[in-house]
């Protein structure tokens, strides 16, 4: 255990002195001892200790309470006082910072021990029952089940954060409010005395907004400080309630869908079975309404529902009121039932999702949601079932839609069966039908009872089916009728034969008597004689025959002549008007042959006619002109019909004559005038058509069967506005209320119209109305003319006219002495003339001065149009403002009908634009060219098929091609020359775009060629062809290599002079017993290789300066005698040290050379230097000066080691250095290379001649400078 | 250890066979690629210390000699080259060197990486 560290703020030092030490006696920590407040403060802050013992009364401004308080509150430091005087006001001063203690001055240290060793017991039991509580009570907070505690007198006491969620109810309204509040079934009391736990409880608990919430309890009962607590432990379990209560109701469902399936299956009427089940589910369900509806399709051919069926409890309306529903198109009004159920899947819907249209349909339905389920009959969709809601939105859990697909597959089965046992019915049905539908009346009767009787036999006697069947027979018959059957019966019991077929008297339900046709059988009916009879009601028959004898009488006095004759033509019979109007007797015609009094004036074909006509039993109509006895022509509408015997065969004929002499007449006169009209019509060129009120056609000429295809026949009576109107024409005009007159505003004028022809086609139109009217009835005449050819003419002027205004060529149309007649917009546009200005102008008026005057020119215009019927070229115009301008123009004759010339055309196009994107292009393509051949990269340009189609110089002498093409060359044929035939260009053809692709031409030098391929597209877009730019990087490369080896060269250069100095440094450091003598050595060692290292990184400096042209050399004529004199003042010490002999000869009167002079120093002590290195001594140096044609030669030459000839070339080489075994020479190896810089920078140049052992010759040769 | 070291430098000889002496090696010195090829041949050192750039021949030339010498094969050769780009490091190893230490070096380095390394050998061969 650690040690406890307790804090002592005491200003008595040796009390606290004393004190410090009895603690640590004890066993704690002492961690300081402070004196005054504000220190205590801080160090508390900093240390933190477990205990703070604080005199009251301290030194400074701040007083031990109001220091401990600060310490207690800032960082919850625990304090115990110490303290002199036990005064009221110093403890309740101390009281704020909550302390633990006092001790009160002096104490003992068996008290203070106590004090803090129960202080520390305290301190640490707190924590524990802290962290306990803490435990208990985030348990508590944040389970998810309910907790409440409830006290004795039944109030909350508490309540957990879910108690809270679950019962909607805050805090403040739960705690101290009685629990009954939210949980009013449970009684606690019985619980109480319980005092052990049971099982668990299910009840409810009622939420703040009224909802009973399903839960489960349980308790635990505890007690504290004399009283009895119970803590409510409950949980939400409303869902398992909710699952459960879907299960009963699935079961509740397929259980009643068992009941239905019994009653469906086993029902003869299928309505009554499915009301029932309709029921049975609705109640199962405890749905407000459950239907049934059946698909059907309208007239319109759209599928919809139609109510069958239905139940609906009594709280809500039924659907059968709801007319919309009666057959209600699915598509448009019930948003996706079709779609689903059409599927074969479950349509669900709640109202706040219905739309417009289904508000609508289910108005005052109140449907809150609604279920339907399609039924299947035979694989097919059938209908639905549905169930309605009107109490509140139930969603149905998939277990209970299972249930229902059940029920509607029980229905679907249940119609099924219905609709197979209908099937068999309707065969029986069938002859049952036959036997009610023959007009005759069947009836079987047994033993005085009727067995079977259809349904015309109780139509004839005027009862119903169901009322004859208490009937006793013998009520059908009248008295007359029962005399009849009585009679009948009395002789067959006589043994007489009785007729099978007799007439007798039946007795109507409403007492009337028909006379009645028997015709009678005995059949064998289940064993026993019936008899089958057919009856027929003769009544009105016999009324006929009464009829007949009536007619009869009718004849003789009808004001129509009327004549019988017999099959042969004999006159049988006239009537009294015949004699009136002939003047012939009856006697003098009666047996005489009908053509005794033929009046000879009808046309023979006629009779012919007449008498094939009635033979064959038709009846005839015609007129005929017959004569009188006196001699007297007049005119007989006659009708002859055929009188046939009961077999049908023809005995007599009977003529009706009326006598229309006077109507006859009028007619002629009339037909006279109509043949005239007919003629007058069928002759004119314009159809013309005649309509009724009735809009029926009446009339129809022959040209109005050309002009619309339809024939007289076909025509005549038919609407005129269903034929012959297009649709557009039909809205102007209100069909319904026509009355064969036409609006005034259309009566009169001539319009133009469309009209369909008998086709259907539209066809223009030009016609006129009159309205007249007939017989107190308006009629309308129209005279219609087919106008489509003038039509079809005038749309084929206004498109040319239209054309000729809308092109953008100015056209003009001239006549034959060059004056303006026409010109179109484009024209006007392009001269800037008006039309005004221009009409009827010579066509000089825009022609260019120049052109004016060209004669030649001009004439040929004129000619070529004349005699060739046009010209073409180029000319120049001139518009108003007086800019001249180049117009493409060609000419055309215009010629009249007779084919002679009356106008020439002329169609100009203003080329202005053309000329000078003629002049940019082959501007930009010369360009072009002299780019293309003056860049320093070759370009090869290929076509899309891999030729070259362009090529500069520069790429033939890149790519080593000897000769030009003539052709186009295959790209290959350029790659003759490089690495693998150009196989890397090649392969890389096929690339989009491509840069810096390396092509190593291997003949006749190595070069490097860097490519550039990019592709080009064409104007139009389509062919692409690849544009190479080919670039000669061989220098580029080698620069770059040189780069790279100089940096590694003088990188090497300068670590070798570098690891001497650093080495020996650090040998002489590491080393301590050195003996001075070697310690001297390395110095100088290091310091002559510093020395090393500083003149190579001159050398280095230089080098680069001059290479990369940084150094910029001082020009100006100078004698290099002087450098050389100057020089080899400076060396000679050296040479005589070396015993070396350094002799210097030169030309009299050197001309001068332009140099630089630091730079000509910098070359000769270079040489010199060499020189002087590489000669052994005894040697000689012979340095020349001379003048050679326009070089001043300067030479050096020693009589050193020599260099190899292998070797020569190299000593112009950065960092080469001669070297020979056993000999150490110091230098750069540079300084060849500078000199060889310097010279080439002075147009000069530097040779070596030598050989090994025997001495060398530097000669430099720099250009005389000439004024 | 008698150790072989090879440089065109006279300066860097001497360094390095100063110090090697004072380690209480026995040095041998050569000048050029093809006298440290004579060297390595008559006294067959423990340890030759090879520069690269030399005259006459440079030091990857002897070095992929001596290691093609079944005879001289197994002495560790140590490149001391102030050549120190990854190329040169590489072309070294490809000649087959043992190891190599770039100029300019610390000398107590050198001691230490040249026990260090021989120790390696050792152990391997062993």
């Amino acid at each position: 255990m650690t040690k406890k560290r307790i804090l002592i703020v005491e200003d008595e030092r040796i009390i606290a002195e004393d004190l410090k030490m009895t603690l640590e006696n004890f066993g704690y920590e002492v961690i300081d001892i402070i004196s005054n407040g504000e220190d205590a403060i801080k160090t508390a802050g900093e240390t933190r200790p477990d205990l703070v013992l604080m005199d009251i009364v301290l030194e400074g401004k701040m007083c031990g309470s109001e220091a401990a308080e600060i310490i207690h509150h800032e960082f919850g430091t625990p304090i115990i006082f110490l303290t002199a005087y036990a005064d009221e006001n110093t403890i309740t001063m101390a009281k704020a910072s909550e302390p633990y203690g006092y001790l009160i001055k002096p104490f003992e240290e068996r008290e203070l021990k106590a004090t803090i060793e129960m202080f520390f017991y305290k301190i640490d039991l707190e924590k524990k029952l802290a962290i306990s509580e803490y435990r208990l009570r985030s348990l508590f907070e944040k389970a998810n089940d309910g907790f409440i505690i409830i006290r004795e007198d039944d109030q909350i006491l508490e309540a957990n954060i879910a108690s809270i969620t679950i019962s909607e109810y805050s805090q403040k309204e739960l705690v101290g409010s009685p629990y009954k509040k939210i949980l009013p079934e449970i009684n606690i009391h019985r619980l109480r005395e319980l005092d052990k736990k049971t099982t668990l409880i299910e009840t409810y608990l009622l939420t703040k907004s009224g909802r009973r919430l399903d839960i489960e309890i349980s308790y635990s009962i505890y007690w504290f400080e004399k009283e009895k607590f119970v803590m409510l432990i409950f949980r939400d379990i409303s869902e398992r309630i909710q699952t459960q209560n879907i299960l009963k109701s699935r079961d509740k469902i397929l259980e009643t869908v068992g009941k239905i399936a019994e009653r469906l299956l086993s029902s003869e009427n299928i309505n009554t079975a499915l009301d029932e089940s309709l029921q049975w589910m609705g109640k199962a369900t405890s749905a407000d309404r459950c239907y049934l509806f059946k698909n059907v399709y309208n007239p319109y051919n759209e599928l919809c529902i139609s109510l069958r069926n239905e139940w609906a409890s009594d709280s809500v309306t039924s659907h059968v009121k709801n007319n919309l529903l009666k057959e209600l198109p699915y598509q448009g009004n019930i948003d996706n039932a079709l779609q689903t159920l059409s599927q074969h899947k479950v349509f669900f819907k709640v109202a706040h999702d219905f739309n417009e249209s289904e508000r609508v349909i289910f108005e005052g339905e109140n449907i809150q949601s609604l279920i339907w389920v399609p039924i299947i009959v035979d694989k097919v969709w059938w209908g639905f079932i549905g169930l309605d809601e009107c109490h509140q939105e139930r969603m149905w859990a998939p277990a209970e839609i299972e249930a229902l697909k059940v029920f509607a597959q029980t229905i679907g089965a249940a119609i099924q069966n219905y609709n197979a046992r209908i099937e068999i019915q309707k065969s029986e049905d069938k002859y049952k039908l036959l036997v009610n539908s023959i007009n005759d009346g069947i009836v079987i009767s047994q033993n005085g009872e009727f067995i079977f009787y259809n349904t015309r036999f109780a139509e004839i006697l005027g009862y119903t089916l169901d009322e004859l069947k208490n009937i006793n027979y013998r009520k059908i018959y009248s008295k007359r009728g029962l005399k009849i059957l009585m009679d009948r019966y009395e002789r067959r019991q006589l043994g007489e034969d009785v007729s099978n077929h007799y007439e007798t008297y039946f007795l109507k339900k409403n007492g009337e008597e028909i006379d009645i046709d028997v015709n009678v059988a005995i059949i064998d009916f289940e064993g026993n004689p019936a008899s089958f009879a057919v009856i027929r009601d003769i009544t009105q028959e016999k009324a006929a025959i009464n009829e007949i004898l009536k007619l009869s009488r009718a004849i003789e006095q009808s004001s129509s002549s009327i004549i019988i004759t017999n099959n042969e033509s004999m006159i049988e019979y006239v009537n009294p008007r015949f004699t009136e109007i002939t003047g012939y007797e009856k006697e003098e015609v009666l047996g005489k042959k009908m053509s005794a009094f033929k009046s000879g004036m009808n046309p023979q074909e006629k009779y012919k006619e007449l008498w094939e006509t009635i033979k064959q039993g038709e009846n005839w109509y015609g007129e005929l002109r017959n004569k009188k006895k006196e001699g007297g022509v007049y005119w007989e509408k006659v009708s002859i019909s055929a009188i046939r015997d009961n077999e049908g065969v023809i005995t007599h004929y009977v003529a009706i004559r009326d006598d229309i002499t006077e109507q006859k007449q009028r007619e002629q006169q009339l037909r006279e005038n109509e043949e005239m009209l007919r003629s007058i019509t069928d002759s004119a060129n314009d159809a013309i058509v005649m309509v009724d009120c009735n809009a029926l056609v009446r009339f129809w000429n022959p040209s109005a069967e050309k002009i619309l295809g339809f024939k007289e026949q076909e025509i005549l009576g038919k609407n005129f506005f269903d034929l012959l109107v297009p649709d557009e024409y039909k809205k102007m005009y209100d069909i319904q209320s026509f009355h064969g007159k036409f609006l005034d505003e259309l009566l009169g004028s001539v319009f133009e119209f469309y009209a369909l022809n008998k086709k259907g086609e539209k066809i223009p139109i030009e016609v006129s109305f009159s309205s007249f009217r007939l017989q107190g009835y308006w009629n309308t005449i129209a005279i219609i003319r087919d106008i489509s050819e003038r039509k079809k003419a005038e749309q084929e002027i206004n498109l040319l006219a239209h054309a000729i205004k809308s092109i953008s060529e100015a056209i003009s149309v001239t006549d034959l002495e060059d004056r303006f007649i026409f010109v179109n917009k484009a024209f006007i546009k392009t001269y800037g003339y008006s039309r005004e200005e221009v009409i009827g102008k010579h066509i000089n008026l825009i022609r260019s001065e120049e052109m004016s005057k060209d004669t030649a020119l001009l004439e040929s215009i004129r000619r070529d149009t004349l005699e060739r019927g046009g010209w073409q070229g180029e000319i120049y115009n001139q518009r108003k403002d007086g800019t001249v301008f180049p117009v493409m123009l060609s000419t055309s004759l215009l010629y009249n009908e007779k084919g002679t010339p009356i106008a020439s055309i002329g169609v100009a196009r203003d080329i202005t634009d053309r000329k000078e994107w003629e002049k940019e292009l082959y501007q930009s393509r010369e360009r072009l060219n002299i780019i293309l051949h003056s860049i320093g990269n070759g370009v090869i340009v290929l076509d899309a098929l891999g030729k070259v189609i362009i090529y500069n110089d520069k790429a033939l002498e890149l790519l080593n091609i000897p000769t030009s093409f003539k052709n186009h060359p295959p790209i290959k044929d350029f790659l003759i020359h490089t690495e693998h035939q150009g196989e890397a260009l090649l392969s890389s053809l096929s690339k989009e775009s491509f840069s810096n692709l390396e092509l190593i031409v291997t003949e006749p030098d190595y070069r490097i060629l860097y490519v550039t391929g990019s592709t080009f597209q064409d104007v139009d877009r389509k062919s692409a062809g690849k544009v190479f730019i080919l670039r000669d990087v061989t220098k580029e490369r080698e620069i770059d290599r040189m780069k790279t080896d100089f940096v590694s060269s003088v990188s090497h250069e300068l670590r070798t002079p570098l690891t001497a100095i650093m080495g020996f440094s650090n040998t002489i450091l590491r080393k301590e017993s050195m003996s001075e003598e070697t310690k001297h050595e390395f110095i100088e060692i290091i310091y002559n290789e510093s020395k090393r290292l500083a003149r190579l990184i001159e050398d280095v400096l230089s080098i680069s300066k001059i290479e990369s042209e940084k150094i910029t050399y001082e020009m100006e004529a100078l004698n290099l005698d002087e450098v050389i004199q100057d020089a080899i003042t400076i060396y000679r010490p050296q040479a005589e040290d070396k015993q070396i002999d350094l002799l210097y000869q030169k030309d009299e009167a050197l001309p001068q050379i332009l140099a630089d002079h630091d730079a000509m120093i910098q070359v000769v002590v270079n040489l010199l230097s060499n020189a002087l290195k590489f000669t052994l001594p005894k040697g000689k140096i012979d340095v020349r000066l001379k003048h050679e044609g326009n070089y001043i030669i300067f030479e050096v030459e020693d009589t050193g080691m020599g260099i190899p000839k292998r070797e020569q070339e190299k000593i112009f080489q950065k960092f080469y250095r001669i070297h020979r075994p056993g000999m150490q020479i110091q230098g750069t190896g540079l300084g060849l290379s500078i000199i060889k810089e310097i010279l080439e920078k002075h147009n000069g140049k530097i040779d070596v001649i030598s050989e090994e052992n025997k001495g060398s010759l530097f000669r430099v040769s720099l250009p005389v400078f000439k004024m | 250890m008698k150790i072989l070291v090879v440089d065109d430098e006279e300066n860097i000889r001497k360094l390095v066979q100063y110090n090697l002496v004072l380690d209480g090696h026995e040095v041998i010195l050569a000048e050029d690629g093809k006298e440290g090829l004579e060297k390595a041949r008559q006294e067959m050192p423990d340890l030759i210390l090879l520069d690269i750039m030399m005259p006459e021949m440079d030091g990857l030339e002897v070095c992929s000699r001596l290691k093609k010498d079944p005879e001289m094969r197994d002495i560790p050769i140590f490149m001391l080259s102030a050549k120190g780009q990854m190329k040169d490091l590489e072309d070294a190893f490809e000649a087959g060197a043992d190891n190599y230490i770039t100029k300019p070096f610390d000398v107590d380095k050198l001691s230490e990486i040249i026990q260090f390394k021989m120790k390696k050998l050792q152990e391997k061969t062993t």
